[in-house]
């Protein structure tokens, strides 16, 4: 600790408080105008360079502040360990060891809290203990112990069935742009109960979009509905048995498991929605046509045809996927017509 | 990256005019159109490419809705479920040479498999009550690839 030779307190508190409100502000500024800048009406590859060399600003901006943080927090304990001396009558030695990190933790109250995401997001404890704080989680965890189904958090921490099926959830790459995600099956065999929960560890989606505990709530919430509904055999059908070629029993198939895919997607994003805004579930056991309309219109009936294509039916067909009149998801196969290459 | 003017790399392939009863674009010789009939739902063609060993393709949706092209190109961009990604492109208007519309793109995960790259163009001309879209998807490694394909789509897309 550098030796204090004079120090007005009250002006280096305002200080280490302008700081913290800076802080704050920073991130407000930092987010808003990656939105902008993201949302700016131009497009090609320089564009893409620019916002990529933007987001580096960003995030070196963001480094920087905190190192702001820790310097004020550095300050402000000089303050304190000043006003202490300056008190006597106090041993030093027992009270500086505590007094400057209770003082700091009391002086920055809510400010921190506000700002301590972007610094410090949300740890999966922090996130599990707010959904619980929710009926939509408690209920989610409920359904999840009624099928001897268990969360285990990274500290050994186990959420929901102790003696049944775990699910391990962790921090780490989750997959570009996701927040989170329920591996099925993450070693490719059939063979072996390995499903997971990997929730994003990207540096920036920590810090903007999973930073509070509700939003990270939220995400947990999601995708510990599809493991639910996994456990419930809400995600398997049987195997399909027929042929190729049999384009209608193909169609039929198809339809049936994406209508299933569809259900817990309307699942898990009402069940997050729930959570992060502290309000009731609303699940009637119908998938409505709008509420399949939303699913799909959310680009998953692109993710579903490109699925298709890519696979070994987009060998032989080309696939449409669309909401029929019944309400369900359709499949519509049309033979793949001879494509001859071209060059450009 | 497009390494040629899309208006030069047509003039150096043979192309194929396709006709529909509300439109009309060319497309590469080689390529394919198909029609589907969609039960109690909207038409939709699909124009086939294989562009060097890689099949593209682009849909054409006619859409029956109330409300503009604007609305509808921002309503498809604010649902889509991604975190907001640095490729992202909010809708914008843009007059090419025989249309105008808004034009957006996004990056799609569902959480479990690759991403998607989802670009799209709604036209601002109501045909017999229909908003057309004309829309490209594709992995992102191979984006910038079918582009161009995309590209001459849209610009000799005609509707009637």
């Amino acid at each position: 600790m550098s030796p204090v030779i004079h120090m007005e307190i009250e002006r280096v508190r305002a200080g280490a408080k302008q700081l913290s409100q800076t802080a704050e502000q920073l991130q407000e500024g930092c987010s808003r105008l990656l939105t902008q800048v993201r949302g700016i009406n131009w497009q090609g590859p320089s564009r893409d360079d620019f916002i990529r060399q933007y987001e580096q600003i960003v995030r070196k901006t963001i480094a920087a502040a905190e190192e702001g943080i820790v310097l004020g927090q550095r300050v402000q304990r000089e303050a304190d360990e000043w006003q202490e001396t300056d008190q006597g009558g106090v041993s030093e030695l027992s009270v500086l060891a505590v007094l400057p990190a209770m003082t700091f933790s009391k002086f920055l109250g809510n400010t921190w809290s506000n700002f301590k995401g972007i610094f410090d997001p949300a740890d999966l404890n922090e996130g599990i203990d707010y959904m619980l704080s929710t009926d939509a989680g408690k209920e989610l965890i409920k359904e999840a112990e009624e099928k001897n189904l268990g969360f285990r958090l990274p500290d050994g921490r186990i959420i929901g069935s102790k003696d049944g099926k775990i699910i391990p959830i962790r921090f780490g790459d989750s997959g570009e742009g996701t927040r989170g995600v329920y591996q099925l099956d993450p070693d490719g065999n059939a063979q072996t109960e390995d499903q997971e929960i990997v929730i994003s560890n990207d540096w920036l989606t920590r810090r903007l979009e999973l930073s509070g505990r509700d939003g990270l709530g939220n995400t947990l919430a999601h995708e510990m509905q599809h493991a639910v509904d996994d456990q419930k055999g809400l995600l398997s059908t049987p195997p399909f048995e027929g042929s190729l070629d049999d384009e209608a029993a193909v169609e039929k198939q198809l339809g049936g498991e994406l209508q299933q895919h569809v259900a817990t997607e309307v699942r898990a994003w009402e069940r997050g929605s729930a959570v992060e805004s502290d309000r009731a579930y609303r699940d009637d056991g119908v998938v409505s046509r709008q509420e399949a309309q939303d699913i799909l219109n959310k680009g998953y009936e692109e993710r579903y045809e490109k699925a298709l294509n890519d696979s070994e039916i987009g060998k032989k067909y080309t696939a449409d996927v669309y909401l029929g009149e019944s309400g369900k998801v359709q499949v519509d196969l049309k033979p793949k017509p001879a494509l001859t290459p071209i060059s450009i | 990256m497009l390494k040629k003017n899309v208006s030069t790399i047509l003039k150096d392939i043979s192309v194929e005019k396709y006709t529909a009863p509300r439109f009309s674009f060319e497309y590469p010789k080689g390529g394919a159109v198909i029609e589907f009939e969609r039960e109690g739902s909207e038409p939709h063609w699909r124009l086939l490419v294989n562009l060097e060993g890689i099949e593209f393709y682009y849909d054409i949706h006619m859409m029956k809705v109330d409300v503009s092209a604007e609305q509808t190109a921002r309503a498809f961009y604010e649902n889509a479920s991604s975190a907001s990604l640095p490729e992202d492109v909010h809708p914008y208007p843009v007059l090419l040479d025989s249309i105008k519309g808004w034009r957006y793109r996004y990056r799609f995960v569902d959480g479990v498999s690759a991403p998607l790259v989802i670009e799209a163009l709604v036209l601002d001309q109501v045909v017999g009550g229909y908003l057309c879209r004309i829309q490209y998807v594709a992995a992102p490694e191979q984006y910038e690839k079918g582009l161009v394909i995309y590209e001459s789509l849209l610009r000799t897309f005609k509707l009637m």
